[in-house]
């Protein structure tokens, strides 16, 4: 955490507009990728990373820099709400391998174009946990340790997960 | 070589979630003061932009000239007891009577020193008086009271005290402390409600029609 995100997250727990604005400037769009992860409907989405700065700003003065990123805290706060907003819709059960029936099939010389369209359509039928999985590590560059804290599971089991995930994945673009 | 292959597909899949996260839209312009209203229904947090801010400004402004102006009136109130004035101290004026009194007094009364040293005449006495009367409420000092020896019971200040004293019109530090605590409260009192009444003048300002 730099200098100036600690200076501001001071701000924000002085009350003074700076500090928010800040921290909803850098982290904004980052909570709206992950809870679009979850929750579908852009306006929901929305509307949910609203509730996540709202949230966060209220308990600023529980984060704690000596246990992790202002980014790891507020991404978990923005998965528990996430989870939350979907939690009416019950999130079907679906096996990922039976969730990858891609009916479309690649030959030996599809285009790279082609091979990323495909992963595409089928990160859209994972599941979000899996699909946030993904998106934490391969686009957020996030660690599994921190993805573990964020998700609040074992990074163990998180890292057979990604692998068991990852393959499935590259198996469909490497035929 | 299996490496490479892993290398080239994890180029793939992040490409791929480039591509979901570019098609996300972007948040509204409003988002950030929409959290802040939001905010506000619970904590009153000043604008980010706007003219908004100059209410909250001028009300801290307010609350400073308030606090200022109890300061200077208390240390002008401080200032002007400390400064000689005619009402004589203690002891001076009108009051060395008194001492000479007790000294008469206490060659012929060993109680009355007794009385002067304890302080026992809290509330007993009011104003300067002199009793002839046989001791009537006894004595507390040193030495055999003398029988038929003359008491005398002098109060310091109306709310009875340690010793010998006169009772005064003159304000005491006490009631000058009561006097600067109540300003001071009367202060704070103005300053809460000038809030108040502005986080209330705001909140109605902001309820959409």
């Amino acid at each position: 955490m730099d200098n100036l995100e600690q200076r501001m997250i001071d701000a924000a727990r002085r009350g003074e507009p700076e500090g928010y604005s800040y921290l909803m400037t850098r982290y904004s769009r980052r909570v709206l990728l992950l809870v679009t992860q979850v929750v579908s409907d852009a306006r929901d989405a929305e509307e949910v990373a609203q509730d996540v700065f709202v949230r966060a700003f209220d308990r600023l003065d529980m984060f704690d820099q000596g246990r992790g990123s202002f980014g790891v805290w507020i991404g978990r706060i923005a998965w528990n709400l996430a989870l939350n907003a979907t939690r009416s819709h019950k999130l079907e059960d679906l096996e990922i391998l039976d969730n990858l029936d891609i009916h479309e099939e690649l030959d030996d010389s599809a285009s790279e174009a082609q091979r990323i369209t495909l992963l595409d359509k089928a990160i859209e039928r994972l599941r979000p946990e899996e699909r946030t999985l993904l998106h934490l590590h391969y686009y957020d560059g996030h660690s599994l340790q921190e993805i573990a804290e964020i998700m609040d599971v074992g990074a163990g089991p998180l890292a057979s997960r990604l692998q068991r995930i990852r393959q499935k994945l590259t198996k469909l673009i490497s035929k | 070589m299996n490496k490479t292959m892993n290398n080239e597909q994890d180029k793939l899949l992040r490409e791929a979630l480039r591509r979901r996260a570019d098609r996300v839209p972007t948040l509204s312009d409003d988002f950030q003061d929409a959290v802040l209203h939001r905010m506000q229904r619970t904590h009153p947090v000043p604008p980010l932009k706007g003219g908004d801010g100059l209410r909250h400004g001028s009300l801290k402004i307010w609350a400073w000239v308030a606090s200022i102006a109890a300061i200077l009136v208390i240390g002008f109130f401080v200032f002007q007891r400390e400064t000689p004035s005619p009402i004589p101290p203690r002891g001076e004026g009108i009051v060395p009577k008194v001492p000479s009194m007790v000294a008469e007094t206490s060659q012929s009364s060993p109680s009355l020193q007794g009385r002067a040293g304890g302080g026992s005449s809290s509330g007993q006495a009011s104003g300067s008086s002199v009793s002839s009367s046989p001791s009537p409420r006894g004595g507390q000092g040193k030495g055999p009271r003398a029988n038929g020896a003359s008491s005398i019971a002098i109060s310091p200040s109306p709310r009875g005290g340690q010793g010998v004293g006169v009772s005064s019109t003159a304000p005491t530090l006490a009631d000058l402390y009561a006097a600067i605590d109540q300003m001071t409260n009367e202060a704070i009192e103005e300053a809460d409600r000038l809030m108040a009444e502005a986080l209330v003048r705001e909140y109605t300002d902001d309820e959409p029609s």
